[in-house]
């Protein structure tokens, strides 16, 4: 009877020393991956677009002249108006209307600047205005108003953009089927660019034939919107 | 090899204790008390979340159709299988690094860095080996699975997550083991004197193609789940 005993109790021992080797445990947790998507460009205008100093009369009201307006197949549809045009290497060029007279004073004028930022890489990007000249720009004109009381207007339209730096406009001219309003560019590799932009200014009716434009800045503005 | 070790030792035993026992009549007056043996098998190993693998803040386009979706790392190599898909990886330190598309994919990084996930085991034997297994583990061939990180609301544009790295000692230094014959899934780690042992985890987004060609990801905070599993 005590040999029994005793040799159950060894088994015993036995068999737990050996089963503890298998003992297994498993525990599962979820982990979180997160990542926040901003598909937000940003766009800030570095240099304002500046014409400088000029002189300008606005056209004849009683005669009905036609103010100008955007460029219709890329043809610039000054009509009777004169009009500056403010070029790449940031100069000016007057132009006089059918009655209306254009003049600058050389210097203080400026292409418009803007930076593109946190895009992405190397990718395209696409940068609309109504006032972009493409094929038929007469869409968009914007006021450019002057000082107070008379507050003269010119209207500024045909936006010309360079993206790639070469003083040569994006533009799509070659759209022929009309206003897509719209300029390519790529960014860098660190999702950047740089884009310039030029336009004209047109004169207008003012209040008496043949009035001089009232000395003073005149300010207007214009929208530039990008996207991918 | 363990049957045979254990019928050994059985035999000794058994060989000892008919010694003994046969023995034991010869002596008068001896009581044989049994002894009692308890032992409790703590057999539940915990694995719990701190951080949030988080990649930051992104810029992102999509692939275009039919471009084949990044899926994780092929056997033989850790490089990211892009395909066509632009990706972001970050490492066991939190730096970020992308990689473009074949076409219309893209991803900007707009954080300095990220933030590795971390999780810590609990209640482990001492000083003992776990393991810990993920179908996202790379480990030279993560392909079979890929997470999605879905954006905010509904149908809303994924990226996939996968190739997940994991340290368990010497991090940085990812504990993947460098094998080169498949996918096991497999990543080793050693408990402390305390049985604990800490695991930092990052890995890869790849972009996806989405319902519009070079579509832009919309904004928002982009999420999704991926389960690590411990045990001995």
């Amino acid at each position: 009877m005590n040999y029994q005993i005793g040799l159950s109790l060894k088994i015993l021992s036995l068999s737990l020393l050996l089963s503890g080797q298998n003992a297994l445990a498993t525990d599962t947790e979820n982990g979180t991956v997160e990542v926040t998507v901003n598909a937000s460009i940003t766009i800030d205008e570095i240099t304002q677009m500046n014409f400088g100093s000029f002189f300008m009369t606005g056209n004849i009201q009683s005669g009905g002249e036609t103010e100008g307006g955007g460029a219709i197949g890329i043809v610039r549809q000054e009509n009777d108006s004169a009009w500056l045009q403010l070029n790449w290497d940031g100069t000016v060029t007057p132009n006089d209307g059918t009655t209306a007279k254009a003049a600058v004073l050389a210097g203080g004028s400026s292409v418009g600047v803007f930076n593109i930022s946190l895009a992405a890489f190397n990718t395209t990007v696409k940068i609309s205005a109504t006032e972009v000249l493409d094929v038929d720009s007469t869409a968009g004109v914007q006021p450019v108003t002057g000082p107070g009381p008379n507050l003269h207007v010119l209207n500024f339209t045909d936006l010309e953009i360079d993206t790639d730096g070469l003083d040569t406009a994006q533009n799509d001219i070659t759209d022929v089927d009309g206003d897509s309003q719209t300029v390519v560019g790529t960014t860098d590799g660190g999702g950047l660019l740089t884009i310039r932009t030029i336009g004209r200014l047109y004169s207008t009716d003012l209040t008496a034939d043949n009035l001089p434009y009232d000395t003073g800045a005149y300010l207007g503005g214009y929208t530039l919107n990008i996207s991918y | 090899m363990k049957i045979a070790a254990h019928k050994q030792y059985i035999k000794r035993a058994l060989a000892s204790l008919l010694g003994v026992a046969l023995s034991t009549p010869v002596t008068a007056g001896v009581n044989t008390e049994p002894g009692v043996i308890n032992a409790t098998s703590v057999a539940a190993l915990t694995l719990t979340i701190g951080a949030t693998m988080d990649f930051g803040t992104i810029v992102a386009i999509g692939n275009s159709a039919p471009e084949i979706d990044g899926s994780g790392s092929l056997a033989g190599g850790t490089a990211a299988n892009q395909a066509a898909s632009a990706f972001i990886a970050m490492d066991l330190a939190g730096n970020l690094a992308v990689g473009q598309g074949t076409s219309t994919g893209r991803i900007n990084n707009l954080s300095a860095t990220g933030t590795p996930g971390t999780f810590s085991v609990g209640n482990g034997a001492n000083n003992v080996p776990v393991r810990f297994t993920s179908t996202a583990m790379l480990d030279f061939d993560s392909t079979s699975a890929s997470i999605v990180i879905d954006g905010p609301g509904a149908g809303t544009d994924p990226f996939t997550f996968t190739d997940l790295i994991l340290c368990t000692s010497a991090c940085p230094v990812a504990s993947n083991p460098s094998i080169s014959d498949g996918y096991t899934g497999t990543v080793w780690g050693v408990t402390d004197g305390s049985g604990n042992v800490s695991v930092t985890t990052a890995g890869r987004l790849y972009t996806t193609t989405l319902g519009t060609d070079g579509e832009v990801y919309g904004d928002g905070l982009y999420s999704g789940v991926y389960s690590l599993t411990v045990s001995y």
